[in-house]
């Protein structure tokens, strides 16, 4: 384990979970989103292809990679997924998961059976139009980034509407197809205001605080952020989907540093697939000029921070969830100290120990 | 005021040079005049660039995906929804003349990388189109460049660069190159190959990289088209792009595109072009312009031998099932399961991405034989007998706003127009008439009787774009 960061405070690269597979292989497709269970167990929605039955759904893991088992499948039924976006836990262990074409909330228990499921499509008070992030507050109600009506919304795990605010336009406060959402320590929610190429930070009864970014590609901006998350200490960790990095910021919206990912090479998973046709992808990788490319994020979508500061960012476009730890050391008591998007193992020497 | 006339030649030139219009667009165009349009088109970069972030939020496999059906389903959206619709129809003019498969590529993000240079150099000078086509790493993979090496070369590039690419085998009776130039050409383009890549699995697909290896490239003397030197590939193409032969074979090509259905390539060497003066025409603006595709187009749209082509092209399989999208305005936003759409234009004989050979897809009535023609006619006819398709009801809704009653032949005149304009013949015409007839007067004035019409109106919308007539362009 080595940091990557110069920052203070420091995060360190710990370990990537899945590889592209399909059920009932060990593996993520496509996956946008993650949410952490009551025990600490693991769910990732996965959203690939319209045209085979198996690319769409949910992954129960442990951090360790343990894979437990998967659940749901394309479809506009009961318990289908057609274009799932976001997830969340309530304190029951039970899992909320949205849709953004079926335009509700379907509600699984813990094993992954299906429930129930409400939402109007609409856009009056209440009604859902793309329905993406989600998230529960300190009191048990769920937070809904309602898209294509360009507000966020309070329910009762139920489905009673309780609040609104925000409407369409580019002011504070206002909102153009929000995708991620988050609630800090302190009962406030970030909201990854998408098209509008910000995060803002609004109290729990909606009033606005303040926002950070603006549309680029340096420091401190964003092309279309889709994730948000906070740790325990305030941080705010913003996956910049177009940008294909992760920013962090201090409780204040300093800019702290930023990930463009840093996979060394195999997760537990990815090393049994490889070991499936060992000759021609070993043959494959020690051709290749380079193994760097490997590393980077690719349209990172969706974040969560567990109780323990570990950053879950949920790798898309490269079908696995890279995770970070952010250290309670200054880097200057760390003895291996490397620069961002050095790799911190050779792969092809790791496929060597196989 | 906007005249029938401007309408039908403005409607013809979006059919033509991108992928139909509605109603509304075709009289805004005609507001601002064919001419204007006619820039616009050639000057895409006016336009807004495609807009695909919500189409890769809501579909991600749209853009990293493996599978053909991925890369089909995106493309066949970008048709139906481009603001820029020449750059968009180039791109699948290009795709046609270089006709690249996946089946042996297996990399769609390499197709779509494809598509992106044809979109890039669209317009430009042909010989960067040649030389970027010879750097791109699925054309390299496609024609076995990569196998092409100093002292074991691989002449298949070489072959199809002047056979398929750019000059055509012959013209005017005549071979426009020798089996030695081919080798010569080949050996020329030795060491155009692709860097070695990371493997699909574990974390998907990584783009292919151009490699120029100056080791595997064959630097002795060649001799090509009478002419001799130490050759590298931009020399040929240099060579190449100065052929007289070289400018008929592309505007032979752009007019069989765009113009009129020409004889199938390979009997081009023996058959000569169906207009000699508007291909000679096309020729002069090529030389004049060092070599350029816009003013070759801009010729080719502005002249009398486009505005009196209507209706003689047969419509590919994605011209018709884009522009029958665009009319009823059905997935014009991001919707599930595109990639039905795209399935169907290949069950109509255009498979994307999959052309039959390297010589690209046959044109013209080879696009017709029964099977496809079902297929094409119950596309169209489900989508306009559909009154919940947006573009369906708004012709609906502006038929009815008259208030009616209508004649028989006063529906079928304005739902061809409407449709279009859909130029139909009198006998065709006649038995429409005839249909309506039978199902007694035709009102819109009450809510019973707006039922009844609109249920008449799609039936009668089914029947034109079941009519021969509507398969041309």
């Amino acid at each position: 384990m080595a940091t990557l960061t110069n920052s203070d405070p420091t995060y360190i690269y710990s370990q990537t979970i899945g590889n592209q597979s399909t059920p009932p292989a060990h593996g993520f497709s496509a996956p946008v989103n993650v949410a952490i269970g009551t025990q600490g167990e693991l769910f990732v929605i996965c959203n690939y292809y319209e045209y085979q039955k198996n690319t769409k759904f949910v992954v129960k893991c442990s951090m360790d990679e343990d894979y437990i088992h998967h659940f749901g499948s394309y479809g506009t039924g009961p318990g289908e997924l057609t274009w799932p976006n976001s997830l969340a836990v309530d304190n029951k262990g039970n899992i909320y998961l949205s849709d953004e074409w079926l335009n509700r909330i379907t509600i699984f228990d813990n094993n992954g059976v299906f429930l129930d499921y409400w939402g109007e499509e609409g856009s009056e008070i209440g009604m859902l139009n793309r329905p993406a992030g989600l998230a529960f507050d300190n009191d048990g109600n769920l937070l809904i980034a309602d898209s294509f009506n360009h507000r966020i919304q309070k329910f009762t795990c139920d489905g009673k509407f309780l609040n609104s605010w925000g409407q369409h336009g580019a002011e504070p406060g206002e909102f153009n197809t929000p995708w991620g959402i988050s609630i800090d320590s302190e009962g406030n929610t970030w909201v990854a205001d998408w098209r509008n190429d910000r995060v803002q930070q609004f109290a729990s009864d909606g009033s606005f605080l303040k926002q950070i970014g603006r549309t680029g590609t340096n420091t401190g901006e964003f092309n279309r952020p889709s994730g948000v998350a906070v740790d325990n200490e305030g941080y705010l960790y913003v996956v910049d989907w177009g940008n294909d990095r992760v920013q962090v910021f201090d409780p204040k919206g300093t800019f702290v540093t930023q990930f463009f990912g840093d996979c060394p090479g195999f997760s537990k998973w990815a090393i049994a697939r490889m070991a499936s046709d060992p000759e021609e992808m070993a043959a494959q990788r020690v051709q290749s000029r380079t193994l760097e490319l490997e590393r980077l994020f690719y349209q990172p979508t969706g974040i969560q921070v567990d109780s323990e500061n570990r950053i879950l960012i949920v790798d898309c476009g490269r079908h696995r969830i890279q995770i970070y730890q952010k250290a309670s050391v200054s880097p200057d008591n760390i003895s291996s100290h490397l620069g961002p998007q050095r790799p911190t193992q050779n792969p092809t020497e790791l496929w060597g120990k196989l | 005021m906007t005249t029938k006339t401007d309408i039908g030649l403005i409607a013809h030139l979006m059919r033509r040079a991108g992928f139909g219009a509605s109603r509304e667009e075709l009289e805004r165009r005609a507001e601002i005049g064919y001419e204007t349009t006619v820039e616009e088109f050639l000057h895409p970069e006016t336009q807004p660039p495609f807009d695909d972030d919500l189409l890769f939020r809501y579909i991600p496999y749209f853009r990293m995906g493996t599978g053909m059906p991925s890369h089909q389903g995106y493309w066949m959206y970008r048709m139906i929804n481009t603001q820029r619709p020449l750059e968009e129809k180039l791109t699948l003019f290009w795709h046609q003349v270089f006709a690249t498969g996946y089946p042996k590529l297996n990399r769609n993000p390499q197709m779509n990388k494809q598509l992106n240079l044809f979109r890039r150099f669209a317009f430009g000078n042909f010989r960067t189109i040649l030389i970027e086509l010879s750097r791109d790493p699925a054309m390299i993979f496609w024609l076995d460049n990569n196998e092409n090496r100093k002292g074991v070369p691989n002449e298949n590039y070489g072959r199809e660069l002047l056979e398929l690419f750019s000059m055509g085998v012959g013209m005017d009776d005549h071979f426009n190159y020798t089996e030695d130039d081919v080798k010569d050409c080949a050996r020329a383009f030795t060491g155009w190959t692709i860097a070695p890549q990371l493997p699909r699995y574990p974390y998907g697909d990584y783009l292919w990289d151009f490699e120029y290896r100056a080791d595997e490239h064959d630097d002795s003397e060649k001799s090509f088209l009478g002419e001799r030197g130490r050759f590298n590939g931009e020399d040929i193409i240099d060579i190449i792009v100065r052929q007289p032969a070289t400018a008929r074979f592309l505007c032979r090509h752009l007019y069989n595109f765009f113009v009129s259905d020409e004889p199938q390539v390979p009997s081009w060497q023996t058959t000569p072009p169906n207009d000699p003066s508007a291909i000679e025409t096309m020729v002069q603006a090529y030389f004049d312009s060092n070599y350029e595709i816009r003013p070759v187009l801009r010729v080719l749209f502005n002249s009398e031998f486009f505005k009196t082509s209507q209706y003689t092209k047969v419509k590919s399989p994605a011209e018709l099932i884009a522009s029958v999208m665009r009319l009823v305005d059905d997935y014009t936003s991001p919707k599930p399961n595109m990639h039905n759409i795209a399935d169907a234009c290949g069950y109509m004989g255009q498979d994307l991405f999959n052309p039959p050979t390297v010589e690209g897809w046959h044109t013209g009535k080879e696009w017709i034989d029964s099977g496809a023609l079902v297929e094409r006619i119950n596309f169209a006819a489900d989508r306009v007998g559909n009154l919940d398709n947006p573009g369906v009801r708004r012709i609906c809704e502006r038929l009815a706003s008259s208030g009616g009653p209508y004649t028989p032949e006063q529906l079928v005149d304005s739902c061809a127009e409407l449709a279009g304009p859909v130029y139909i013949q009198d006998s065709s015409r006649e038995g429409l008439i005839a249909h309506m007839a039978r199902g007694g007067a035709i009102k819109c004035a009450t809510a019973t009787e707006l039922s009844d019409f609109n249920l008449r109106v799609t039936g009668l919308l089914q029947m034109i774009v079941s009519l021969r007539e509507y398969q041309f362009s």
